[in-house]
């Protein structure tokens, strides 16, 4: 499974990962990305897919070591 | 006087209310970027392709701010300035200036907030219905409901008083003419500012934090103390595309329900009505004439060169129904594999109040069919007024009855 990596800075708050994966991701301090599942189970990989394509600052990655 | 243009006009006629220009489809498949001469007599590139469109509003060397010289426009309204239509605001700052605002804007206005709106949305609705059912049929559900549910609602948030949302609807509705002459334009882009300048100097002199103009106003940005005339511009941007952009997307949405009226019972389940929702905001991406860009650089994208200085235009409408991305474009199916549509723009500057809109379109959708399940326009919907004329799409009127 891929490890989820994200980039604070790049962030721009919209907040479609957090609502689409509440398990994985959150939204902190000034509404940027907090990641709460680093290596999310197996079943959800077609919708980190999905989160990562949609994310419109092209914050967060999917490494696979 | 420039040398005439040897490029081709800019293809701009629909040939049905729903659907965006027929050549879109032919520049999809042989040119996704390629230049047009606008009505105004400026050159641009059009982006007509779901990927090129993505990849150009996430490139950084494509720029927002605010324009030194004429845009491409579809207004052919002379000495139009467009460093008069508002205010500094989002859409006219890049990063890293635009970074701090964005997030003192959208941390107000999250997925998960949107969702607690839901009980107050469907409280202001049922207002609405009430009084259209007391006053009998028919009714013009866009200035009974699709105009006044989101302009109240964002009234609340942004803690403008209601009793004001008159006023600014008209002021809204004069800037969103294309052709309105330029010293109308600023008479209310003017009138809008000192009210809302007003309004904001208030909340500073009172201490008042209990809205989002309010924390605004009170608000650290990169370390500073906020300036008023741009949280000032913020408000504008935030009352006019919170209340415009979805009221054309309510009554665009019933419309589209009139022809695909089995999809109706959807509404009543959250993640079916999510799912037609989002089928709705990606058949009619009403920022009609596409979203605006300047290079910065050189940008080399799919064998095109776009110059430094080049002006890019692209169009959600077209990329929103890109035949290597949907497998029936032109239909509302929510079943269809959904790659996410370009509706609210892509890249930082992708809209901040989208939740709120997508909450807010379906919880009045399903409000008023659960209400009226008997519901319909009285024209077919190829005969309704639509705004060819507006920078924003959507309907003049929508006359129902039940």
């Amino acid at each position: 499974m891929p490890r989820v990596i994200v980039d604070e800075n790049r962030c721009c708050g919209a907040g479609l990962c957090a609502q689409e994966l509440p398990d994985v991701f959150d939204q902190g301090e000034d509404a940027v990305v907090v990641v709460l599942e680093e290596n999310p189970p197996a079943e959800l990989a077609e919708r980190l897919e999905a989160v990562t394509f949609a994310c419109p600052s092209g914050a967060i990655r999917l490494v696979r070591e | 006087m420039a040398p005439a243009s040897s490029l081709p006009d800019l293809p701009r006629s629909r040939t049905h209310p729903f659907h965006p220009p027929p050549e879109y489809e032919q520049l999809r498949k042989e040119s996704p970027i390629s230049r047009f001469l606008w009505p105004n007599g400026v050159e641009g590139w059009l982006v007509t392709g779901y990927s090129e469109v993505r990849t150009l509003l996430a490139d950084p060397r494509l720029s927002i701010n605010r324009f030194n010289s004429p845009p491409p426009s579809v207004s052919v309204v002379k000495d139009r300035k467009p460093e008069a239509m508002l205010p500094r605001s989002l859409v006219a700052m890049d990063p890293p200036e635009h970074t701090p605002w964005r997030r003192a804007i959208v941390k107000e206005m999250t997925p998960r907030w949107a969702r607690s709106m839901e009980p107050r949305i469907a409280a202001i609705t049922h207002e609405y219905l009430d009084r259209i059912r007391e006053a009998g049929q028919p009714a013009d559900l866009v200035t009974d409901l699709a105009l006044p549910v989101p302009s109240r609602v964002i009234c609340e948030v942004l803690g403008v008083p209601a009793a004001d949302q008159a006023f600014f609807q008209e002021q809204a509705e004069v800037r969103s003419q294309v052709g309105a002459p330029p010293e109308k334009v600023n008479a209310a882009t003017t009138a809008l500012y000192e009210y809302l300048g007003q309004l904001v100097a208030d909340k500073r002199r009172t201490g008042n934090r209990e809205d989002v103009l309010g924390r605004l106003v009170h608000a650290e940005i990169a370390g500073e103390p906020a300036p008023q005339d741009i949280v000032v511009g913020q408000a504008m941007l935030l009352l006019i595309a919170g209340h415009e952009t979805t009221a054309n997307m309510i009554g665009l949405g019933v419309a589209t329900l009139m022809d695909n009226r089995e999809l109706i019972a959807d509404l009543a389940d959250t993640a079916k009505g999510t799912a037609l929702v989002e089928e709705i905001l990606r058949m009619h991406a009403i920022i009609q004439w596409g979203i605006i860009r300047r290079a910065t650089d050189d940008i080399d994208v799919n064998g095109v060169r776009i110059a430094k200085g080049d002006w890019v235009v692209c169009s959600l409408s077209s990329a929103n129904r890109d035949e290597s991305r949907y497998s029936c474009p032109h239909l509302v199916d929510p079943g269809q594999p959904q790659a996410p549509h370009l509706t609210f723009g892509y890249g930082v500057h992708q809209c901040a109040g989208q939740s709120l809109a997508r909450t807010e379109v379906r919880v009045v959708l399903r409000e008023l069919f659960a209400t009226f399940p008997e519901l319909r326009i009285t024209v077919p919907v190829e005969e309704l007024r639509y705004r060819y004329e507006m920078w924003v799409y959507g309907l003049y009127e929508c006359p129902v009855v039940w």
